[in-house]
């Protein structure tokens, strides 16, 4: 028995030092960048897969290494950056995802000879709330998104969609009730305005008057109960909604399963009725049902700080932005255009089908509904469908934005939102009793 | 007769036939050792034998349950091997066991129709033509089952019938029952018996595994008398008595002497009065018990195992409930028999099986050593802590004084022979300083040495004064120790008396069940001193 | 002889580390890695330096938690999978306490820990009374209350512990019932002295009083406990409390004592599977509660280890997973095999 023992600990100490013993490769110095991903991981075919598509561009163009961590529980981040950290080539550190900013606040104090970016973070927020004195870190950089300008372009683009099939209302599917969202609510609701106003100018036979309850609009208070948002779209396709607007992360799967049962049900190939996809380009998920998506271009975000690090200009952008640096429609930083706002356009959706395909070989599962031509061609089919004055409106919305001849509505606190609310909309429409039965999974 | 014993040339060939069985379990016990049997189309064969003589055994074999060591099975003349009980039911022999395997939930009919071909757990059952050949098969044998009904809410006796059926359904030629009527009542036992008679005339061969002299006296036409694992009798059911049967099944005098000198007994510690108690199938198992055992007796219990013994000791030892008497230790009731209330008023209890109830095996000897003791303040201390030192300190002391032989305190006693892990569990009992003992198979599967240790224990406490209630399937044990003994049969004492009145041939006809007669000095009602 | 028969699970411990190891090795070669600085890396990933080997432990401190709510179960006779439902309501619990309910500094921190132990054990009477007066099987019963748990846990979180204008998060705890972080280099707090403290009560329990002995007496031997006058009914109850509080503790540990976030994720990510890890943890550690902690320690360092491996040597994380899977897996097996012929084939 003892010697049973005595083999078993020198297995494991032989184990070890050989491990141990083993040469490092000693890799020439090099500018790396690392991308820490949230726990959705490689393969969620948004925040993060556009984060490391990012990254991948920036090696591209300049020459960058990148580095993926992928954090498998909450608990990584923390050690995650800090790894990150500890690797003395790695001169930017990204944190993708709001869930990150605990964690980047945390890290960036403790390195300040390193350059952190949270996307679509608040760490400077939190720096500022738990240690005053430091603010703002000159090491750590949020990009945020104007998401209420993109909204503002796809409650055009419904509106607009509306009037063109003569349909009363089209909806929205939102998360939980947080601030973030009302930037969402009000820029989607007013676009749907400024498009009855540009109807009544441009196309009077089409035109119709702006209704307080021509946005139909819920709250699921959930970011994750997807057959929530399957009720909550049905009731709105219910009252001949001719799109919705997904604001709830993977909630809209249960908007397109509503949408697909109407499809089946009528035989149809194309909408309406339409879905709008969020954040990254969802078109191809149910081809021919999407008629674009608000596209927060994570990737740019990653693309620009890893130029701005490399040009040296990192740090005095920060000092200038108080650590936030805003991408958006027309926006411009350090006197270069960097838009971070888009609605999806046809060539945007080659890098997601490469994704979705590059997803597929990842996870070993069927991601892409149909064959990458197949998803094109059908989705060229639905755009080509909708008369060219739609998406000339929504094209012109979008200059006169980047030019300031409009400025979208920006709702930040409870005041805000409910002026906006007051002048836009009615109260929401309550979620079906249906959608409180136990989810399906 | 002669013809019927040995007609291997005149006689039709055998249905089966097996040659030279030996049994030897991976333990060690010799099981089988060269036994021949055949049976005959249409024929009842009585296989009779004490516990653990290798009747089982032998039908477990020929059904496919088992494979023997060595030996051969034969089928209508041709060598079978079996490797499992769907290989010997495809010869047509089929195993009805004690424990029914029934589906309680199901029907009768879905019961009869599990695991035939086309039925599975899932699929519906053929049920329409099945039906009617399962109800053809049930008139034809004149068996009358409810079809329609789950068979957990049939009366045992209705249940069996069902797993005969089952069993005939499969185109049995060959019928083994095991202990069929155990668990029936005299009605249903009788019926059983015309019906096996009925089978044993459309050409069906059957075995009957039992134990009860008067069945095989009433059904069978042959008889196979095992002991030991071998045959020691065969002999037509017209030439058989109680008296010879049971003489053959108990043989001789074996066992090991223990000089026990007489001694007038005491007061009762243990009065019984009207105990009845209930086995795990909510059968009465014990019926109507009174008996009182005394300061310096041992007080036996002879009988065939599973005849109440078993439940008997349990709820004397608080391990199970009772239906209704009276329990009195030392004139004071008991009103629920609890095991620490009992030891703490004197009780020590050697239970049947040490390994399910005495002891924990996985523990060392020290942990073992204070189970059930495990609440006396000497090995506690404050804050209910164990006492580690104390308890060692016992433990050394007993593997000291009952010369338990372990390789240190620290042992497991899964690694202890079953004699020290008896020896160990004994000598804790008996430290207790108890008032009354309960012994049960004590010396069971020991060896010669324990085996002699412990008779000689038990008598020395008898000596000092203790009371002691020995139980026990060895005849030899219970005769040779007790002062006075009981022998049980269908959870009732059929004899009660001093252990020299009994003769061994009788103790033997009374454990299959028969009350002799004319023998002017033998104790007859069971009396309650 | 004494001790080398205790030391004996540590050798078959190691013994199976080392296979674990190996069959890892030729996975890692088979991708095309080379094992050697994969080791190398998970190995000095977990415990090269002081930061690291700080990090390991925090890793490894719910774990140790949960895994002594296995092992407690099976000491005591039961299949007690619920750590993880139990876990969620003991975070909920010390979440509650710790952000909503503002008291004296240290006094907010004994509180909250207590609450969150206390909810655990809470939820660990319902499979124990569903077991002891009703006899459901308490795999069965502790799956189910798992669910049960996670919907509730979620629903709390969002509605009554939310954070307003955090949607992803519960409040905070309040700075008075945060666990001191020991070293501003890795998430560990003191929270682990808790749990080890917690363990090492647990085993001088079982093992070094007379309760203990009878609910390792039921385990062991249910038919010898009812010999020895216990009553299983309590032995269930007692069992299920223990392990409750134990993975209660490990619920709270995750909210008050790991930074950044001191809160409960909506969606209980920064604690779900922590229940279920610390199954195969007591596996690995013989269900023995010190056995538990070095379990947790080797689990916390393939965790953090694992990282340095898939940054230096690119390892992928999936592959990771595996080596943690086929450890676990080599560990397991005779603990499991014992395990099953004693519950399942015993005659």
């Amino acid at each position: 028995m003892r010697s049973r023992m005595g083999l078993a600990v020198a297995l494991v100490v032989a184990v070890a030092l050989a491990g141990l013993a083993a040469p490092t490769t000693a890799a020439p110095r090099a500018f790396k960048i690392a991308v820490v991903s949230d726990v959705g991981g490689r393969g969620d075919l948004s925040f993060n897969d556009m984060a490391f598509k990012g990254g991948e561009d920036a090696e591209r163009d300049f020459g960058v290494r990148m580095v993926e961590l992928v954090s498998k529980v909450e608990a990584d981040y923390v050690p995650n950056l800090t790894r990150a950290a500890r690797d003395p080539d790695v001169q930017l550190i990204v944190g993708v995802g709001f869930l990150l900013s605990d964690a980047l606040a945390q890290v960036a104090r403790r390195f300040p000879n390193k350059n952190f970016v949270g996307i679509d973070t608040f760490a400077q927020s939190l720096v500022k709330e738990k240690f005053a004195s430091q603010y703002p870190l000159p090491n750590l950089m949020d990009i945020v998104y104007e998401e209420h300008k993109g909204s503002a372009l796809v409650g055009a683009l419904g509106a607009l969609l509306a009037a063109h099939y003569a349909k009363p209302h089209i909806g929205g599917v939102f998360g939980i009730e947080i601030p973030v969202l009302w930037k969402f609510e009000v820029g989607y609701k007013w676009g749907a305005r400024w498009a009855t106003e540009w109807l009544a100018k441009n196309r009077p036979d089409k035109a119709f008057t702006y209704r307080k309850d021509f946005v139909l609009w819920t709250y699921t208070g959930t970011f994750s109960d997807i057959p929530k948002g399957y009720a909550a779209a049905k009731a709105m396709y219910a009252k001949n909604a001719v799109a919705v607007y997904n604001i709830a992360g993977p909630l809209g799967l249960g908007i397109n399963q509503a949408v697909q049962e109407i499809a089946r049900s009528q035989k149809l190939r194309m909408g309406p009725p339409f879905w709008i996809g969020v954040d990254a380009n969802q078109d191809w998920i149910n081809p021919g049902f999407v008629i674009a998506s608000m596209m927060k271009r994570v990737d740019r975000g990653v693309y620009y700080a890893t130029r701005w690090v490399r040009d040296g200009q990192f740090r005095d952008l920060v000092r200038r932005t108080q650590g936030v640096v805003t991408l958006g429609v027309g926006t411009r930083i350090a006197g270069q255009v960097a838009e971070g706002i888009s609605v999806s356009t046809l060539d945007d959706l080659d890098e997601f089908i490469r994704m979705g395909v590059q997803a597929e070989r990842l996870t070993g599962k069927k991601v892409l509904p149909a064959t990458p031509t197949e998803i094109k061609s059908k989705v060229k089919t639905m755009r080509e469908a909708q008369p060219k004055w739609v998406w000339d409106a929504v094209a012109e919305l979008e200059r006169k934005i980047r030019e300031g001849q409009v400025t979208v509505p920006l709702a930040v606190t409870r005041p805000d939102i409910q002026r906006w609310r007051g002048e836009l909309g009615y109260g929401p429409v309550p979620l079906p009793a249906a959608a409180y039965r136990a989810p399906a999974r | 007769m002669a013809d019927v014993v040995d007609g291997g040339v005149s006689a039709p060939a055998p249905r089966v036939q097996m040659r030279g069985i030996h049994k030897v379990y991976p333990d060690g016990t010799a099981a089988l050792r060269g036994v021949d049997f055949r049976l005959h189309p249409g024929e009842i064969v009585g296989l009779l034998g004490e516990n653990g003589a290798g009747k089982s055994t032998l039908m477990k074999i020929l059904s496919g349950l088992l494979r023997p060591t060595r030996g051969e099975v034969l089928v209508e003349g041709h060598p079978a091997r079996f490797r499992n009980p769907s290989d010997a039911l495809r010869c047509g022999i089929g195993m009805v066991h004690q424990v029914f395997t029934l589906v309680p939930p199901f029907t009768a009919l879905q019961n009869v129709l599990l695991g035939q071909e086309g039925a599975g757990l899932l699929r519906a059952l053929p049920e329409a033509s099945a039906r009617a050949r399962v109800q053809a098969l049930l008139d034809e044998l004149g068996l009358d089952v409810p079809l329609d009904v789950p068979v957990e809410s049939l009366p045992v006796g209705v249940q069996q019938r069902v797993e005969i059926c089952k069993t005939l359904y499969r185109g049995t030629s060959v019928l083994i029952l095991d202990e069929p009527t155990s668990a029936l009542t005299p009605g249903e036992a009788d019926e059983l018996f015309r019906f096996l008679r009925r089978l044993r005339d459309r050409g069906v061969g059957v075995v009957l595994i039992t134990h009860k002299l008067r069945e095989v006296l009433e059904v069978t036409d042959r008889v196979v008398v095992l002991r030991q694992g071998m045959v020691v009798g065969e002999l037509s059911t017209g030439s058989a008595t109680a008296e010879n049967l049971a003489e053959l099944m108990v043989g001789q005098v074996t066992g090991l002497r223990v000089r026990r000198t007489p001694r007038a007994p005491g007061q009762p510690v243990l009065s019984v009065r009207g105990l009845w108690v209930r086995d795990d199938q909510g059968r009465l198992a014990v019926r109507d018990l009174s008996f009182d055992v005394r300061e310096g007796e041992i007080f036996g219990v002879a009988g065939v195992e599973g005849n109440g013994q078993s439940e008997l000791v349990q709820a004397l030892t608080g391990l199970r409930r009772f239906e209704a008497g009276e329990v009195r230790l030392e004139g004071q009731a008991v009103p629920t028999l609890e095991p620490l209330a009992l030891y703490r008023r004197g009780l020590a209890h050697v239970p049947e099986d040490k390994a399910r109830f005495g002891l924990a095996l996985g523990f060392d000897l020290v942990e073992n050593s204070i189970l059930g003791r495990q609440r006396e303040n000497q090995f506690l201390r404050g804050l209910g802590r164990l006492n580690r030192p104390a308890i060692v300190r016992y433990a050394r002391e007993l593997v000291e004084r009952f010369h338990v032989v372990a390789p240190d305190l620290a042992t497991p006693v899964r690694n202890l022979s079953g004699g020290n892990q008896q020896r160990l569990l004994v000598g804790r009992e008996v430290s207790k300083q108890p008032k009354l003992v309960v012994a049960m198979h004590p010396t069971r599967g020991l060896d010669v040495a324990s085996t002699v240790y412990i008779r000689e224990l038990l008598v020395q406490l008898r000596d000092v004064g203790k009371a002691v209630l020995l139980v026990s399937a060895d005849l030899d044990e219970v005769l040779e120790l007790s002062d006075r003994v009981a022998v049980m049969y269908g959870g009732q004492f059929l004899a009660v008396g001093p252990s020299d009145h009994f003769r061994r041939e009788t103790v033997g006809l009374l454990m299959g069940g028969v009350v002799p007669t004319g023998d002017a000095d033998q104790p007859r009602a069971p009396s309650p001193r | 002889m004494r001790t080398s028969r205790a030391l004996r699970p540590l050798a078959e411990s190691l013994a199976t580390v080392a296979l674990g190891l190996v069959a890892g090795a030729v996975l890692i070669w088979a991708f095309g890695h080379p094992p050697g600085a994969a080791y190398r890396a998970l190995v000095l990933g977990a415990f090269g330096t002081w930061e690291d080997l700080l990090e390991t432990l925090a890793f490894a401190t719910p774990l140790m938690l949960t895994a002594l709510t296995f092992a407690v179960g099976v000491r005591g006779g039961l299949f007690n999978i619920g750590a993880e439902g139990q876990m969620y309501l003991g975070a909920v619990g010390a979440t509650f306490v710790a952000g909503m309910v503002p008291m004296p500094a240290w006094v907010h921190l004994a509180a909250a820990t207590l609450a969150g132990m206390a909810a655990g054990a809470v939820w660990a009477l319902i499979p124990a009374a569903l077991k002891a007066w009703r006899g459901a099987h308490e795999v069965i019963s502790t799956i189910m209350c798992n669910w049960i748990a996670l919907h509730l846990s979620m629903y709390l979180a969002i509605n009554l512990l939310a954070e307003p204008g955090r949607a992803e998060r519960t409040v905070p705890a309040l700075p008075t019932a945060r666990y001191p972080v020991l070293s501003e280099d890795s998430t560990l707090t003191a929270v682990v002295f808790v749990a080890v403290g917690f363990a090492l009560l647990v085993y001088a329990y079982l093992w070094g009083t007379r309760a203990g002995y009878e609910l390792r007496l039921a385990g062991e031997n249910p038919d010898a406990a009812r010999y020895a006058g216990v009553r299983p009914q309590r032995v269930v109850v007692l069992t299920f409390v223990i392990g409750g509080l134990a993975a209660g503790l490990a619920g709270a540990s995750q909210v008050i004592g790991r930074p950044p976030a001191w809160s409960l994720y909506a969606t209980l990510g920064n604690v779900t599977t922590l229940g279920f890890d610390g199954i195969g943890v007591a596996l690995v550690g013989r269900n023995h509660p010190i056995g538990g902690i070095l379990g947790a320690v080797l689990f916390g360092a393939l965790a953090q280890g694992g990282r340095l491996m898939e940054y230096e040597v690119g390892v992928l994380s999936e592959l990771v997973r595996a080596l943690n899977g086929i450890i676990v897996f080599a560990m397991a097996v005779p603990e499991l095999w014992s395990l099953i012929r004693r519950r399942f084939l015993r005659p």
